[in-house]
């Protein structure tokens, strides 16, 4: 198969997963299954097995959709600005909640997997699990741990997370829109901001908020944390 | 390719007799040069955050420098212009279709993913309601529930 080739069948293939995977959406209702990294990837990945495709064909073939996730990131800054009335006067709560749910998710994170008997590579590797992918295998690396592995985290992380949020706030009996944009930027990374999109797109800024800060604090944070697991 | 369709739907319009009803053709094609534009901010903005974290040896993606950097030219500027704002709201309504090929790299993993399977979930769990627990009490504490 062509270099060429492959970039057009693996392209249409991946857009027509994800054109699928959002019909569904729209008939199922948001629920974790229905979000399209999930029904989309599951939907991809039985293409992959079926034609007994390597991940690495696939990966080289799509490098330029993956590609368009920077962009993205670039595009918040549009409701970053738009809803800045709203965020200013919090801005000091959000960075002080994105420090302690940092902090807690890499400590309780270490903590039961050693008190499982993880590997300190396997541990270290999925205390960084609610940033953006690059970040945490960076950071995991840096510290001695497995950058696949802390891609594994990041992946669970996000899914679980953007789907077990807002009924745990609801539980806790919090029901504001900017606490329910915040947490899922904050845990789910780029899979909870999409997510804050669709349910609270008026307070979308405090997601994008809570990701980036979220990516400055693992990075500042995982050296002291590691050396905890030492 | 959500940004890419955006342009060729705008593009593909002087195919169409421009003599006929080309109101709305006449619209579409007003708009191109702001919808270029738009791309082009990000695609700049993106290339300036990676410079930035080269530069300054940051571990931090270029594009999450990128939105700081543009977010503060909106704040100098006081306004989005038009072709951004597009581009922007077209980008963000599928965030999740470029994750798909990068979730996707799950299924290399699928040895350690069965052995220390227990342990990665249960790490992944309390994780997140620790996170949630530990962000909202200082959320509190700092005020953020006041309204």
């Amino acid at each position: 198969m062509t270099a060429a080739f492959a970039i057009i069948i693996w392209w249409a293939v991946t857009l027509l997963a994800y054109a699928v995977a959002r019909r569904w959406q729209q008939r199922l209702g948001l629920r974790w299954y229905t979000l399209p990294v999930v029904s989309g990837t599951a939907l991809v990945v039985l293409v992959l097995t079926l034609t007994d495709t390597a991940y690495a064909d696939y990966a080289a073939a799509t490098r330029w959709l993956r590609e368009l996730a920077g962009p993205a990131v670039v595009a918040l800054a549009v409701p970053l600005y738009r809803q800045m009335r709203a965020w200013r006067d919090r801005a000091a709560a959000v960075a002080l909640a994105v420090l302690a749910g940092c902090a807690a998710s890499m400590l309780v994170g270490l903590g039961v997997g050693l008190l499982l008997d993880l590997p300190a590579e396997v541990a270290v590797a999925l205390a960084p699990r609610s940033v953006t992918m690059p970040v945490a295998m960076s950071a995991a690396q840096a510290n001695g741990g497995i950058g696949p592995l802390a891609a594994l985290g990041v992946v669970i992380t996000g899914v679980v997370g953007s789907a077990t949020v807002l009924p745990l706030l609801r539980r806790l009996r919090v029901d504001r829109d900017h606490v329910d944009a915040l947490m899922l930027g904050l845990v789910a990374h780029a899979i909870g901001v999409a997510q804050a999109r669709e349910r609270v797109p008026q307070a979308l800024a405090y997601a994008a908020l809570a990701m980036t800060l979220m990516a400055v604090a693992s990075v500042a944070l995982l050296p002291w944390v590691t050396r905890l697991a030492q | 390719m959500a940004l890419i369709r955006g342009d060729n739907r705008a593009m593909s319009d002087p195919s169409v007799p421009s003599t006929g009803a080309a109101g709305a053709t006449a619209r579409h094609l007003r708009r191109l040069p702001g919808l270029l534009l738009g791309v082009a901010v990000l695609l700049i903005f993106q290339a300036s955050g990676e410079a930035v974290a080269r530069l300054m040896g940051w571990p931090i993606p270029g594009a999450v420098i990128g939105m700081v950097l543009l977010w503060i030219t909106l704040c100098l500027v006081g306004r989005v212009p038009d072709g951004l704002d597009a581009v922007a709201s077209l980008l963000l309504s599928h965030l999740l279709l470029p994750l798909i090929p990068s979730v996707a790299a799950i299924t290399q993993f699928r040895g350690l993913l069965l052995e220390h399977a227990l342990a990665i979930v249960l790490v992944c769990g309390t994780g997140i309601v620790a996170a949630v627990l530990a962000g909202l009490a200082a959320y509190r504490m700092a005020g953020g529930m006041k309204s």
